[in-house]
């Protein structure tokens, strides 16, 4: 059992390791990151110049869950969805279908290992960012925040796989990998908290929509604000999406083998 | 001159085929541009609904702001689009190609694809803009109007200007380094007012790198009129005039020194 679990393990150290390869560019990422926090933190600043409290958060509140936010969103930034469309119409999928493992589970560690990447090289700045706001998280919270976010990163990575599979009943991916990215950005928080929205509009993105626990529900369960149940509720609603996406991706992928 | 049109009605006739060929991609393609400029209002809508007026601007003013950034930023992605797939064109040996055909480099890159979103966001910009004057009640006269047209391509040309530099890393390091992601997450905070940084900030983008030009000064011109600007639109033409002839020699220099990948 060890050993067909390790053959995926391998492809969590491929994705981690395809992003090593040019250094440069993980430069321009972390300066591009490092520009963007400091914007962000002149941007709020002068948002709550006559106010102190916007929807229940202060100023620091606020550019702790910005800073969250773009930081958790950029876990998933890159392109995956690209692997499946390259992989159906270069052919190579044949090749991978001929190999003792599951390309879902592949796919998934592939992303993981990105994902990994991003996390560990994003960290310390936010972790800098956050000493300086004097930002101070309960310890409990953590292990709650770090189940919400791999529950965000699960979901995040069915639907990326899902989303790969109906690009290939289209030309090409870039049209739907962008539609998503703007869908997944707005519906998940990232851009602006969730409770900026039109009370009539909350309920449908926050409780109902699956995209809100990628980004805000970590992040607000980090801050404590939200109880036990309700979190256990975040939980729920994350796991019945993720079985549900997996078993529509599951259908099209067996659509996709027999064509 | 009538090469660069002949080039250009060539590879627009080719787009445009493509198009037409592809046309679900290109309406899928669209749709997201369309989301997320919009969106931007939203955006600027939601924090005005907590805030009275961000840094002394009013809501009109921030709308005005973000369609003028729509504009310049949409006319810099409609030239310079191609410059961030650069590196995929080293990679791929696109770029060989590229440097094999007696065409000017930089024109053959600008043409190659025609994204045609950033259209659709340019047509979006010019509504924000509309909409936000004449909610705000502004007459503008038709001087003013050619100043603020005058002043959104300069903003535009000083755009183009940094793309073309910092794709020239690419040619320089053989596409493994650029500041892109840099310089792009910079530029994004010009949907806002220049008056929400510090003071040592504000002074480099007015008057070092006059990002000013993009988006605050065009609605400067709108809300007050040109009288006290005219000096400052004269020192911003000399300047990103300088630069755009800098950034083409430097993006030159740096295809001289391109070394290919060996595809």
């Amino acid at each position: 059992m060890i050993k067909s679990f390790y053959k995926y393990i391998i492809w969590i150290k491929m994705g981690f390791l395809s992003q090593l390869n040019y250094r440069g560019i993980i430069i321009d990422r972390l300066l591009g990151f490092l520009f963007q926090f400091v914007l962000m933190f002149f941007f709020w600043k002068a948002v709550y110049i006559d106010v102190s409290i916007i929807n229940g958060r202060t100023f620091e509140e606020m550019f702790v869950y910005m800073l969250l936010s773009v930081s958790i969103s950029a876990l998933y930034l890159y392109p995956t969805i690209s692997f499946i469309s390259m992989d159906v119409k270069s052919g190579n999928i044949t090749n991978i279908l001929l190999k003792p493992i599951d390309y879902q589970l592949q796919f998934l560690n592939k992303q993981f290992g990105i994902a990994l990447f991003m996390f560990i090289i994003l960290a310390p700045i936010v972790t800098l960012f956050l000493i300086i706001m004097q930002t101070h998280f309960v310890g409990i919270n953590f292990a709650f925040f770090f189940v919400s976010l791999f529950g965000g990163f699960l979901f995040n990575a069915v639907f990326n796989f899902l989303l790969g599979i109906l690009c290939f009943w289209t030309e090409n991916s870039w049209g739907i990998a962008s539609f998503k990215i703007v869908l997944v950005e707005i519906l998940s928080g990232t851009l602006i908290p969730l409770d900026f929205f039109p009370v009539h509009l909350q309920a449908f993105a926050i409780k109902i929509m699956p995209f809100s626990k990628i980004v805000y529900y970590p992040i607000l369960i980090l801050q404590g604000k939200l109880n036990i149940k309700e979190i256990l509720i975040s939980y729920t609603n994350a796991a019945v999406w993720i079985i549900l996406i997996i078993i529509l991706s599951s259908y099209f992928y067996i659509n996709l083998l027999k064509v | 001159m009538v090469k660069f049109f002949s080039l250009f009605r060539c590879f627009l006739s080719m787009n445009i085929k493509k198009i037409l060929e592809y046309r679900m991609d290109f309406i899928i393609g669209i749709i997201p541009s369309i989301i997320s400029s919009l969106f931007g209002l939203i955006f600027i809508s939601l924090i005005f609904e907590n805030i009275q007026s961000l840094t002394g601007l009013s809501y009109y003013n921030c709308q005005m702001i973000y369609g003028f950034f729509l504009l310049s930023s949409s006319l810099e992605r409609i030239l310079c689009g191609n410059f961030q797939q650069l590196r995929g064109y080293i990679f791929n040996g696109t770029l060989d190609l590229i440097f094999t055909r007696p065409i000017n480099l930089l024109l053959h890159l600008m043409f190659l694809n025609f994204n045609e979103e950033y259209f659709i966001q340019f047509i979006i910009g010019i509504g924000v803009v509309i909409h936000s004057v004449t909610s705000s009640g502004l007459q503008l006269s038709i001087l003013t109007l050619c100043l603020i047209a005058y002043v959104s391509i300069l903003g535009a040309l000083l755009l183009i200007s940094i793309t073309i530099i910092t794709s020239s890393l690419y040619f320089i390091s053989d596409g493994t380094f650029s500041l892109f992601n840099a310089v792009n997450n910079l530029t994004t905070y010009l949907k806002y007012p220049i008056t929400i940084f510090g003071k040592t900030i504000r002074f480099f983008l007015t008057w070092v790198l006059p990002l000013s030009a993009v988006s605050f000064l065009p609605m400067q011109l709108a809300s007050e009129g040109f009288n006290n600007h005219l000096l400052y639109i004269i020192y911003l033409t000399i300047i990103i005039v300088a630069l755009l002839m800098l950034s083409v020699k430097i993006f030159f220099y740096g295809a001289k020194k391109y070394q290919s990948t060996g595809n």
